[in-house]
C-alpha cells in the first residue's frame, strides 16, 4: 500500500512513475495482492485461517488497493466445485443455505458447525431403536450419499492369550459366519464373562454436502447387497489379528420393504414403528409381544391366550407367524399351513399313525381342519401342475401366462353366465391346451379361523366325522382363484363336485358327496321342499337312485313272477 | 342215492363261502356307502372287515378260476356258443310266460350243456365280468397310495368309485334273481338242498321243469 501511495504522491517521480506504470503494469497485473496487505487494514482478521489460501484467491476480484467498496460474494466453487455440485443438490441448497452457514469461512476451525448445531432437538421417535442408531452412525449415514461403510468389531480379551485364530476362526478360511460367531459369544459368556470388550462400530462415511432431505430406507442396511458388505474382527488377545466377518450378524437382517409391502401388513399400511417400538425382540416376552400384535388382534390374541398353546407359554404370536413375510392365510395352501405346525410338531406323521392313508390325509388337510374344531372349515378346490416332485398350486404369473391373460373376468362370472362348474371346465381345458399337467385339487382347509389349536373331538377317532355327508365343511365349498393382489375364494355349490372337472378328474374322495341324503331323496323325486339346484346337481349319487330304483323293478318284476306262480300253482 | 353228483363238494364248500364273502362284502359295504346307517359295525371295523373280506373273496375268486380251467368246466359251460345265441329270446320267453302254461324248458340242463342261454349270459357276465371287476376296483382301493397312478390313469377315484359301486349293485340285483331263481326247482328249496347235499342224478325227473339256477352236473 505504502509503496502505490509514493508513485502516486510523488509529483517528481511522475514521469519515472509513468513510466515504470507503462513498463510495470504489464507485468505487475498478475501479481496478487498480498493478504498482509490487506490484513492492514482489515486487522479483525488477523487470526483467519483457510488452509493457507490468501484473500485475494477467494475475495478474487481485487486485483489492486484500494479496492471497490463493494465486493461480490467468493465464489466456493472456485476452490471446491465438486463440493458445491453436491451442495446444489442437498436439501440444504434447496433450503436456502449458503456455505457460511455451516462453515465460518475465515475461521475453519473456529465456530465449526456439525448437524447438531442447528438439528440438536430431533428426536427420531420413529426411528427403531433410535438411541442405538445415532450412537453408532452420523447423520450421513442415513440422510445423505455415503461412499464407504465397515463394520469394525473389536474384541479384546483382558489378562488372556488363548483366544488363538484358530479357536475364533475355527474352519480357518478367513471367515467367521454365525454359527462360528454364536460359538464365540458362547465361548465369552461362559469362560471370559467380565473379563473381555467387544466394540462395534458402524463406519458409514460420506461427504455430509450431500445430504438429503429424505432419509435412506431400513433395508439399505438391514438387507444383503446393501450397505455394509464387510465386517471386520479385530481380535486382540496378545495373539493380535483380523479375520472377515459375516456382517449380517451384527446388523440383523430385515425383509426388504418392496417384499412387506406384498404382505398382508405393508397392504394394511403398517409401517415398521407400528411394531417395533424398541429394539427388544418382539418374541423375547409374551406380554411384550402380544402388546405389540393386540394392538391389531385383540379378539385372536384373547382366544389365543386361553388356549393351551398359550397358556403354557410355549408359543407367541411371532412363532407361528411371521409379521414381515405373512400372507393372509387364505392365500397358504394345507401344506404351507402343515409347515407353521411342524415346526414344532415335527412328529406328527408318526402321532397319526392311527389315521389310514396317513400322509394321503396329510396331503389334503391342515391340522387344524381337526385341530381347530371351533374354526370353519371348507372344500377348496384350486389350479394346481403336475410336477416330479408332486402338485404345485399353481401362481398368479403361472396361471396368467397359460391362460394368456387374467382369467378373473371369466371366473367371477355375473348374472347370466355358465354355471360355476361350467367356468372352471372351460378354465381349465383353456389351461390344459397349453400344459397338459394343469389339474384341479382340492383340501379341506380353514376358511374362517378361530385361534384355538389345542383342542380336539377327535378322541373317538371317528372317521365319519369327515366321511359323513354331515361333515360340515360340505355346506362351503370354494373354488381359489390367484389374483394379482390377494386371492379370490369364489363360493362353489350345487353340482361342482359331480360334474366335470371337479367330479371326474380331481384326486379328492370323502364319501360324503356321494352320500344320500334325505334332501337327495327329495331332489330326485321332485317332491316339494328339495333345497338346492336341478337333479342334475346329484351327480354320482344319481348312481345309487338309478340302481336302487331297478333293484326295485327287479322285486316288483319277481313279486308279479310269484304271484303267478302261485295263482297257477307251478 | 347212488349216481353223479349234481355238485361238486369243492364247488358248493365255494359257492356257501362266497355267499357268505358277499353278504358281508354288502353289509358292510352299505355301512361305507351310508355312513349314516350303524349296520352291525362301527366304521373303521366296517373298513376292516370290508377290506379283509374283499381279499378273501379276490383269493375265492382266484380259487374258482383255477379250478374251473382245470376241471374244464370254464370251457365246457361257459364259452358262449351259437345256440346260446339263438336260443336267449326262446328261454326269455319260457321264464316269462311257458313256464305258467307247464310249458317244456327249452334248454334243459345236461351233463354237457349245464346252462341254458340266461344262465350262461348271467353266470359269465358275474363271473367273468363284474367279479373280476369288483375285486380289482377293490385292490385299487385297498391302498390309494400305492395305485395312485393307476387310479389317476382311469380318471380318479370317483371314477373308480362309480364303477366299484355299479358292479356292487349288479351283484345286488344278480344275487336277487340267483335266489329267486333257486326257488324253481321241483319245489321251492329243492334246489337250495341241491347246493348243500350236492343232488343226485336220480333226482325226480323234472327236466321240463327244471329252471334257471338248476345245475345239473356231475
Amino acid at each position: 500500500m505504502s509503496f502505490m501511495r509514493k508513485i502516486i504522491l510523488g509529483k517528481q517521480e511522475a514521469l519515472v512513475a509513468l513510466l515504470a506504470l507503462v513498463l510495470l503494469v504489464p507485468l505487475g497485473a498478475g501479481a496478487a495482492v498480498k493478504s498482509e496487505e490487506c490484513l492492514e487494514c482489515h486487522d479483525g482478521y488477523k487470526d483467519y485461517s483457510h488452509n493457507g489460501v490468501t484473500c485475494v484467491d477467494c475475495h478474487s476480484t481485487i486485483t489492486s488497493l484500494p479496492h471497490a467498496e463493494k465486493l461480490p460474494k467468493p465464489a466456493c466453487a472456485a476452490c471446491h466445485e465438486k463440493t458445491v455440485t453436491l451442495y446444489g443438490r442437498s436439501i440444504h441448497k434447496e433450503k436456502g443455505l449458503d456455505c457460511a452457514q455451516c462453515h465460518n469461512v475465515h475461521y475453519l476451525q473456529k465456530e465449526r458447525k456439525y448437524c447438531v448445531s442447528c438439528h440438536g432437538n430431533v428426536t427420531h421417535a420413529a426411528l427403531p431403536s433410535s438411541k442405538k442408531h445415532l450412537k453408532a452412525l452420523v447423520c450421513i449415514a442415513c440422510h445423505g450419499k455415503v461412499d464407504r461403510t465397515e463394520i469394525k468389531v473389536r474384541l479384546q480379551v483382558k489378562g488372556e492369550k488363548g483366544g488363538s485364530d484358530r479357536l475364533i476362526d475355527r474352519e480357518a478360511n478367513n471367515f467367521i459366519d454365525r454359527a462360528q460367531w454364536d460359538a464365540i459369544e458362547d465361548l465369552l459368556q461362559r469362560e471370559f464373562k467380565g473379563r473381555y470388550a467387544l466394540e462395534k462400530v458402524f463406519l458409514a462415511q460420506g461427504d455430509p454436502h450431500t445430504v438429503t432431505g429424505k432419509h435412506v430406507d431400513c433395508d439399505l442396511c438391514h438387507s444383503a447387497g446393501g450397505y455394509f458388505a464387510n465386517a471386520q474382527l479385530s481380535v486382540s488377545d496378545g495373539n493380535a489379528f483380523e479375520v472377515r466377518t459375516d456382517p449380517r450378524i451384527f446388523i440383523p437382517e430385515l425383509p426388504s420393504r418392496q417384499d412387506f409391502s406384498k404382505t398382508v401388513h405393508g397392504r394394511a399400511g403398517v409401517r415398521c414403528a407400528d411394531c417395533h417400538l424398541s429394539q427388544k425382540r418382539i418374541a423375547e416376552g409374551w406380554s411384550e409381544g402380544s402388546k405389540v400384535c393386540i394392538k391389531c388382534h385383540r379378539q385372536e390374541e384373547e382366544v389365543y391366550s386361553s388356549s393351551r398353546h398359550g397358556e403354557m407359554g410355549a408359543t407367541h404370536c411371532v412363532d407361528c407367524h411371521n409379521p414381515h413375510r405373512i400372507r393372509s392365510y387364505k392365500e397358504l395352501g394345507a401344506k404351507e399351513r402343515i409347515a407353521v405346525c411342524s415346526r414344532c410338531h415335527k412328529d406328527y406323521l408318526r402321532i397319526h399313525a392311527w389315521l389310514p392313508n396317513t400322509s394321503l390325509h396329510f396331503d389334503y388337510l391342515e391340522c387344524a381342519t381337526c385341530h381347530s374344531p371351533r374354526s370353519e372349515k371348507s372344500i377348496v378346490f384350486y389350479l394346481a401342475e403336475k410336477t416330479p416332485e408332486g402338485k404345485v398350486k399353481l401362481s398368479y404369473d403361472r396361471l396368467v401366462a397359460l391362460y394368456g391373460g387374467d382369467p378373473s373376468t371369466l371366473m367371477k362370472g355375473d348374472r347370466g353366465s355358465p354355471s360355476l362348474d361350467a367356468r372352471i371346465g372351460q378354465l381349465l381345458t383353456a389351461l390344459t391346451e397349453r400344459d397338459r399337467n394343469v389339474v384341479i385339487d382340492a383340501s379341506i382347509i380353514v376358511t374362517k379361523a378361530y385361534h384355538s389349536y389345542s383342542e380336539t373331538r377327535l378322541k373317538a377317532k371317528e372317521c365319519v366325522m369327515c366321511h359323513s355327508a354331515e361333515a360340515r365343511f360340505y355346506d362351503a365349498m370354494f373354488f381359489i382363484l390367484p389374483g394379482k393382489d390377494s386371492t379370490s375364494y369364489i363360493p362353489a355349490k350345487g353340482s361342482v363336485l359331480s360334474t366335470y372337472p371337479i367330479g371326474t378328474s380331481v384326486d379328492f374322495f370323502l364319501l360324503g358327496e356321494d352320500k344320500i341324503r334325505k334332501n337327495d331323496v327329495y331332489k330326485f323325486l321332485g317332491l316339494k321342499g328339495a333345497q338346492g339346484g336341478p337333479r342334475s346337481d346329484l351327480g354320482f349319487k344319481l348312481i345309487d337312485f338309478f340302481a336302487l330304483l331297478l333293484v326295485v323293478l327287479i322285486c316288483a318284476g319277481l313279486a308279479v313272477h310269484i304271484i303267478l306262480r302261485i295263482v297257477v300253482k307251478r | 342215492m347212488s349216481g353223479r353228483t349234481l355238485h361238486p363238494l369243492p364247488l358248493r364248500v365255494w359257492h356257501w363261502a362266497n355267499t357268505a364273502l358277499i353278504v358281508l362284502l354288502m353289509i358292510t359295504g352299505v355301512r361305507l356307502r351310508a355312513p349314516g346307517l350303524h349296520l352291525f359295525f362301527d366304521y373303521r371295523t366296517a373298513v376292516l372287515v370290508h377290506k379283509v373280506t374283499g381279499f378273501v373273496m379276490a383269493a375265492s375268486f382266484i380259487f374258482w378260476l383255477i379250478y374251473s380251467i382245470v376241471c374244464g368246466s370254464l370251457r365246457k359251460y361257459y364259452v358262449v356258443r351259437r345256440r346260446d345265441l339263438v336260443g336267449f329270446p326262446a328261454q326269455a320267453l319260457y321264464y316269462g310266460f311257458a313256464v305258467f302254461r307247464g310249458g317244456r324248458n327249452p334248454f334243459p340242463g345236461t351233463a354237457e350243456e349245464k346252462f341254458n342261454p340266461l344262465q350262461k349270459f348271467a353266470y359269465l357276465s358275474v363271473m367273468l365280468v363284474f367279479t373280476p371287476l369288483i375285486v380289482v376296483t377293490g385292490i385299487l382301493f385297498s391302498d390309494i397310495l400305492r395305485f395312485h397312478d393307476v387310479i389317476a390313469f382311469i380318471g380318479g377315484l370317483r371314477i373308480l368309485d362309480a364303477v366299484h359301486l355299479i358292479a356292487a349293485y349288479i351283484f345286488l340285483d344278480y344275487l336277487i334273481i340267483h335266489i329267486y331263481m333257486s326257488t324253481m326247482g321241483a319245489t321251492p328249496l329243492d334246489h337250495i338242498k341241491e347246493m348243500i347235499t350236492g343232488g343226485h342224478g336220480e333226482e325226480p325227473e323234472m327236466g321240463e321243469e327244471r329252471e334257471a339256477g338248476e345245475i345239473r352236473t356231475e
